[in-house]
């Protein structure tokens, strides 16, 4: 179990099984990378580098609306999604392009956000993914955390989090 | 063979064009949305297969499928759908609207292998020839 307790999170609340979901993006990076592909790992594991891991510049999510509501996070540092994106498009990271960074982590968060969906009650419908780059957490007005998975890759973070919403939640601007 | 990748992310469309190509596939054509594909299907040289996400924008997979089985033209394509909607509503849905398989994401390169195979759309390998022919109908 890696995920962080989380307070104050009402008992009627239920989030997706935190076990299952660092299993799925293990899953997703070893599909997106390749069968010799790292797994992130929990970040209290990951090996310690000096002046890593120190930023969270990127934030991409996707919401569900339905019998369930909510909103399933993805924050990342740049060097990450850089990481990511270079090794999906073969580009050097230093060549990597904004649009690249976004469709990778995009990706990953719509597949994180799709299976956990399906962990959910149904029916419901799952929104594009939306990217921030160098910008402000998205702010979800009344949702609850329900899950927090702090995860590294490569030595940098990756922080996977589900919301539940209290009411529906609304559409927001697409990225992709 | 030839195949044809319809997803709007890059990422994923590369990803499905690296196992295509591996296993033999000819020609790997791609489109980042359903309307895309739509416009750029030749009757005269349709893919033998196309895989097909769900969640995407202007026209989403299951319009894209729903569409094609409208059209008798179409008709000797094999639809695969390759998603995150994992649910069995959303199978049954998409298998009741003219998909022949459907492939959940995060997936293996030997699960698409294996349901290719199903479908008897496994590429013989021609020995000696390693060169791939591309194109690319629309990058979103």
């Amino acid at each position: 179990m890696t995920a962080t307790a989380l307070p104050d999170v009402p008992s009627e609340v239920v989030g997706p099984d935190p076990d299952t979901v660092e299993q799925i993006v293990g899953d997703i990076f070893v599909g997106l990378l390749g069968e010799g592909a790292a797994r992130p790992v929990p970040r209290a594991a990951a090996p310690a580098v000096p002046g890593a891991g120190s930023d969270a510049e990127i934030t991409a999510s996707v919401s569900v609306t339905g019998a369930w509501a909510g909103h399933v996070v993805i924050r990342c540092s740049t060097a990450l999604a850089r990481a990511l994106a270079g090794r999906l498009f073969l580009v050097p990271e230093d060549e990597v392009v904004e649009a690249e960074i976004c469709d990778a982590v995009g990706e990953l968060v719509n597949v994180v956000g799709g299976n956990v969906k399906a962990m959910m009650p149904g029916p419901s419908v799952l929104t594009l993914p939306r990217v921030t780059v160098h910008g402000a957490a998205e702010h979800l007005p009344g949702a609850v955390e329900t899950l927090r998975l702090e995860l590294s890759w490569c030595s940098e973070p990756l922080t996977i989090s589900s919301w539940s919403a209290p009411f529906p939640s609304s559409p927001h601007q697409e990225f992709r | 063979m030839k195949a044809l990748v319809v997803d709007d992310s890059r990422a994923m469309r590369m990803v499905l064009r690296r196992t295509l190509t591996t296993l033999g596939y000819g020609e790997v054509v791609e489109a980042g949305n359903g309307r895309e594909a739509l416009d750029a299907l030749d009757p005269a040289a349709l893919p033998d297969v196309a895989l097909v996400d769900w969640n995407m924008p202007v026209m989403d997979g299951l319009a894209f499928v729903g569409a094609v089985r409208a059209d008798a033209m179409f008709r000797p394509m094999t639809l695969m759908m390759v998603t995150t909607e994992s649910e069995q509503s959303q199978i049954v849905r998409a298998l009741a609207a003219g998909a022949h398989e459907y492939l959940i994401k995060p997936f293996s390169p030997e699960a698409l292998t294996d349901k290719l195979a199903l479908l008897g759309l496994l590429p013989m390998p021609t020995p000696g020839t390693d060169s791939v022919t591309s194109s690319t109908w629309s990058a979103s």
